[in-house]
């Protein structure tokens, strides 16, 4: 046999090995032992209503019964998303198996379709009678015509708002949105929000960590930003966030940014990303009731990170990023590891450029990064600092300016070339005359006009 | 079309020699569901590992295009789902896998320099190329196109310029699903987008999206915006407070554009690849040490104990010692709270494990004769009794250089435990038994000697061989002697040699009469030429003129029925043998006469035997 042959056994049976290390086998087994029987549980309460009244007494049992695998996926997974793609059955992501010879898959599947649903969430554990309630509504004649929507207005009026009723899924294709990449990168940005608050939340809860709603979320934020000024749409999207998704996601956002120009491959910025996502997550821990303090908040991150079982080298650089992120450049003789360094430079930036309440940002945006300048080579990474400013610029996106004409504006872009490294994109805040624009208007410094002054915003 | 289908595959390996045997299923060698997730756990696999293909190929992969491409096509596929299910049947280093993949190499090749790209439509159960099945298997279990579909992936193309390098790349994605590994971090569509294939476009499922969207969901969604329950609410309506206080900076210095030198740029890019990962995982146990020794944090050495351990796992499987030394070492170093302390002991040990040490053990060089350095301190610093996971290593390991090391560790833990030593030894299984005597003899020679006199007529010739190598060396006396000249009559002729040999080492009269009596009743139960040659000659070294006296009876019976017993063939050459050695003029002359009525073999003997005495008495002062 040769060699090439032989190399490629070595090395595939290296990938089955890391892969077998990367698992946590208990969990995954209970998720589908649960999960299953949470499945089939729902099915047969379903089924049951075509032959019972639901004030039978028959159904006080199955309903104690599918009550309890609620609270036992809820203890293990939080929010439990069920959901029917085409013939399968999904519970958080794990595939359910049903046994095929009762054809349980596409009965359960068909019974959800005729109310156009085709998962449904439940954001929290259901009493037995507001269970009792849902099989009713999904065992009830569906609206002829809006029969989802009807479904879920009957839901919220019954106090079962934490009761989502998706649509009926499909897969989706790579590249089959026709929507704009500018756009898809928005969009993908503010529904990171809600993956990070769903795994923010579980770990607060004391769940074990299952990075990969993460992973998915954050591999879309690298492929979306790719033909874009990722920094300003970023920017722009900021403020319809909730306050604790705005500084995770622009870390991980500006993070990105500097590996990129660091030329990391995607499979490093998409470990980089999940690294920044939960970077923070110590501030977000509770001990005995109350926050844990700025100083331990690294120690508990590491604290709930830690409890994610399976060997995978992504796991451990979060990890110890996560203890890093705000260590110098070169701590007690040690360099931190480079998504360490990466996260404290986006770190930084952004506790010093973010607007507080009451208060307004700490420095504007171009104080900030001169003055981060200062401290090179000590506090942060030089190489790394070049490659964010070589990014971003000596107005980055979100400064406010004086020009000379008078105008006050706000800076739209990063660097976009060597040449425009200090004349920004400008959109028009304020007119000389001090009215605001009806419609954008925007300035192009390369091209027109000076910087007087950089102002910083008050609150 | 089956039947021509058939006598194709028996073409090829996965069908090769062996017989169909029934579905896995039915045979319960994996004994999952037709919809089931196999465990991937090594348990899981059968533990014979001889090549049978037929539990990888099965009954249902079909060749099925009609088409030369499709047909051509179909068997590269065809192999590339037995390569896929290989790994759940084999373990990773059987030769069984590298059949498969030669034969995926051949099938792929040779698809792709004839037609250029494959592309294909994914289905549930079949693949498609240029609106033609190639590919049909309703099998869940042991269908490519349902494990790719299932997982989301709908469009694979295999370009013209695919090596070999991306398509093991792409098998071992594959791979990983067919045996059931659910990972953490990972998933397939993850996989598959992590390795930035160049020449594979895979198009896999991005996720759900809604087949339709009722307008007025809208509405009553907006109703229902924000939290989704109450953790979701106190995450998203905390203020702001992250990273207080800010850091302060009262400088500021001049920033301007500069290109980064390449070179830079890889020196970053290097930090992240998995040659950085030792350290770095080195780096994260000492922090966590650090942290769940620090009396103010709320965190305990328990938490921690999985995720070092699987860092463990990881060094060890790379066989990286002195990454496996620094955590040792730090461990030991690090001083624990009090109620933790119990937890340092147990974790220190599971670095010696039998698991571990056989680990580190196993993954050391054929050359290497020492125990190295690092393991010496790393065994050290490990509390608790080292020796029984020794032992278990020695039953296990296999390898010479591995047992060497184990050995040399056993003899360093065995100083100052040799009764206990000697205990295990008379119990052990001969193969352990060997290396625990020659463990003993390092320690202790005399103690080493008396077992293995004891041992001298056990019927195991591993531990005799053993027991003469410890009574060779040993300090000779009559005690010692007694128990070799009982291993003359040892069954094994190597035993008996050797055994012999240590006898005219140290001329050892009183074995005279043994060895007469060796060769008399040898003669007569088909001893060999060899060993009637070291007889003779031992004889003869041990006691000459009583050896002389021996031969001429032998080679000059008294009666004509002693003459004609049987065996005296085998006397005649041992003596021979002897008189070679012996000096005088009666030694010639005897060996000259055996020559005159001696068979060709046995006058090709004696004629050699002249030119050895010859040789001996010239070399002895020469009397002529």
């Amino acid at each position: 046999m040769n060699e090439e042959i032989q190399s490629a056994q070595q090395e595939l049976g290296k990938t089955i090995e890391q892969a077998r290390a990367g698992e946590d086998k208990a969990l995954a087994r209970q998720v589908r032992e649960a999960g299953e029987q949470f499945a089939r549980q729902l099915y047969g309460l379903l089924r049951m209503t075509r032959i019972h009244d639901l004030e039978n007494r028959a159904f006080e049992q199955p309903v104690r019964e599918l009550r309890a695998s609620l609270q036992r996926l809820w203890d293990l997974l939080g929010a439990i998303h069920l959901v029917c793609v085409e013939d399968q059955v999904y519970v958080n992501d794990v595939r359910i198996r049903f046994d095929l010879a009762s054809d349980h898959i596409t009965s359960m599947v068909d019974d959800l379709k005729v109310h156009a649903v085709g998962g449904i969430s439940f954001n929290e554990v259901l009493d037995e009678s507001q269970i009792k309630f849902l099989i009713t509504c999904l065992a009830a004649r569906p609206h002829p015509t809006m029969p989802r929507t009807t479904l879920q207005k009957k839901l919220i009026d019954a106090g079962l708002g934490t009761v989502d009723l998706q649509a009926v899924f499909r897969f989706r294709l790579k590249g089959e949105s026709e929507v704009s990449v500018n756009r898809e990168f928005a969009d993908v940005y503010q529904s990171s929000a809600g993956v990070v608050a769903d795994a923010y939340a579980n770990l607060v809860a004391n769940r074990v960590p299952n990075p990969l709603p993460i992973r998915r979320i954050t591999n879309e934020l690298i492929d979306t930003a790719k033909s874009i000024d990722s920094a300003t749409m970023a920017r722009e999207v900021d403020e319809s966030l909730p306050n604790f998704a705005r500084h995770t996601l622009m870390v991980t956002n500006l993070s990105i940014l500097i590996g990129r120009g660091a030329g990391l491959s995607d499979a490093a910025l998409g470990d980089l990303g999940v690294a920044a996502m939960y970077h923070d997550i110590g501030m977000s821990m509770k001990e005995d009731g109350y926050r844990v303090p700025y100083e331990r908040h690294t120690g508990a991150g590491l604290r709930s990170l830690i409890k994610q079982r399976g060997f995978h080298e992504a796991k451990i650089r979060r990890l110890l990023t996560v203890i890093e992120h705000h260590r110098p450049n070169n701590f007690q003789g040690r360099r931190p590891t480079l998504f360490s360094r990466i996260i404290h430079i986006a770190d930084d930036y952004d506790i010093l450029t973010r607007y507080r309440p009451n208060r307004g940002p700490i420095l504007s945006h171009p104080d900030t990064v001169t003055r981060m300048a200062s401290v090179v080579g000590t506090e942060y990474d030089s190489v790394l600092f070049q490659l964010f400013v070589n990014a971003i610029g000596l107005f980055p996106p979100g400064s406010v300016l004086r020009l000379a004409s008078g105008r006050l504006v706000i800076s739209i872009s990063g660097v976009r070339s060597r040449e425009t490294f200090d004349k920004p994109l400008c959109r028009v805040v304020m007119r000389p005359d001090r009215s605001r624009p009806k419609t954008e208007e925007v300035v192009d410094l390369a091209r027109e006009d000076r910087i007087i002054r950089v102002v910083r915003p008050s609150a | 079309m089956v039947s021509s289908m058939t006598r194709q595959e028996t073409a090829d390996p996965g069908s090769k020699g062996s017989p169909r045997i029934a579905h896995p299923t039915d045979t319960g060698m994996d004994g999952h569901s037709a919809d089931s997730e196999p465990t991937g756990e090594p348990g899981a696999q059968p533990e014979k590992q001889q090549i049978n293909e037929s539990l990888v190929t099965g009954p249902s992969d079909e060749v099925v295009g009609s088409s030369d491409k499709g047909k051509t096509a179909a068997e590269a596929l065809v192999a590339l789902g037995r390569a896929a299910r290989c790994f759940l049947i084999y373990s990773p280093d059987n030769e069984a896998i590298s059949i498969f993949l030669d034969n995926l190499k051949k099938k792929m090749d040779s698809y792709l320099e004839r037609f250029g790209d494959m592309p294909l439509d994914i289905r549930p159960w079949e693949m498609v190329l240029d609106d033609e099945v190639i590919y049909l298997n309703r099998d869940r279990e042991r269908s490519l196109s349902f494990r790719l579909f299932r997982d989301g992936v709908r469009k694979v193309v295999l370009r013209r310029g695919v090596d070999w390098s991306e398509l093991t790349r792409f098998l071992g994605i594959i791979s990983i699903r067919f045996t059931g590994i659910r990972q953490q971090e990972d998933d397939i569509v993850t996989l598959l987008w992590k390795a930035g294939f160049k020449n594979i476009e895979v198009e896999a499922v991005e996720g759900f999206v809604p087949e339709d969207e009722e307008t007025e969901m809208e509405a009553a969604a907006v109703a229902h915006t924000g939290a989704k329950n109450a953790m979701q609410a106190m995450i998203i309506g905390e203020p702001y407070t992250f990273d207080v206080p800010w850091p302060e900076f009262k400088k500021r210095a001049r920033i301007r554009y500069q290109e980064v030198e390449p070179d830079l740029l890889r020196a970053l890019a290097k930090e992240e690849d998995s040659r950085a990962l030792a350290g770095q995982c080195v780096r994260l146990v000492w922090e966590i040490l650090e942290i769940s020794s620090n009396p103010v944090e709320p965190m305990r050495l328990q938490e921690a104990l999985p995720i070092i351990r699987e860092i463990r796992d990881f060094l060890l499987a790379e066989g990286l010692l002195s990454s496996v030394l620094e955590l040792v070492r730090k461990i030991d170093e690090t001083s624990f709270r009090e109620q933790d302390k119990d937890q340092k002991d147990d974790l220190l040990r599971a670095f010696a494990d039998a698991k571990a040490l056989g680990r580190i053990i196993h993954t050391i060089p054929s050359d290497q004769q020492e125990v190295p350095r690092e393991l010496v301190e790393m065994v050290d610093l490990i509390p608790g009794d080292k020796f029984s996971v020794l032992l278990d290593i020695l039953e296990k390991e296999r390898g010479t250089a591995a047992r060497r090391i184990t050995r040399q560790l056993i003899v360093r833990e065995a100083v100052g435990r040799v009764d206990y030593l000697v205990t295990v030894l008379k119990r052990a299984e001969p193969a352990v038994a060997v290396d625990l005597m020659r463990a003993l003899a390092q320690i202790d020679m005399a103690r080493a000697s008396e077992v293995a006199v004891e041992l001298s007529d056990h019927d195991d010739v591993e531990l005799q061989l053993a027991a003469l190598n410890v009574l060779e060396n040993a300090e000779y006396d009559q005690q010692l002697g007694l128990g070799i000249g009982k291993m003359l009559q040892a069954d094994t002729e190597e035993v008996r040699l050797r055994a012999l040999k240590i006898l005219v080492k140290h001329k050892e009269r009183w074995a005279f009469n043994g060895i007469v009596r060796r060769l008399e009743t040898g003669s007569l139960r088909g001893i060999q030429p060899r060993e009637a040659v070291a007889l003779g000659e031992a004889l003869a070294s041990i006691w000459d003129r009583r050896a002389l006296h021996q031969f001429r009876k032998w080679l000059k019976p008294r009666g004509i029925v002693t003459r004609m017993i049987s065996g005296q063939q085998m006397l005649r050459w041992a003596a021979v043998s002897g008189l070679a050695l012996i000096e005088g003029e009666e030694p010639e002359k005897l060996i000259r006469w055996v020559a005159r009525s001696a068979g060709a073999e046995l006058h090709e003997h004696c004629m050699q035997s002249l030119v050895r005495h010859r040789h001996k008495v010239t070399g002895n002062g020469a009397k002529r």
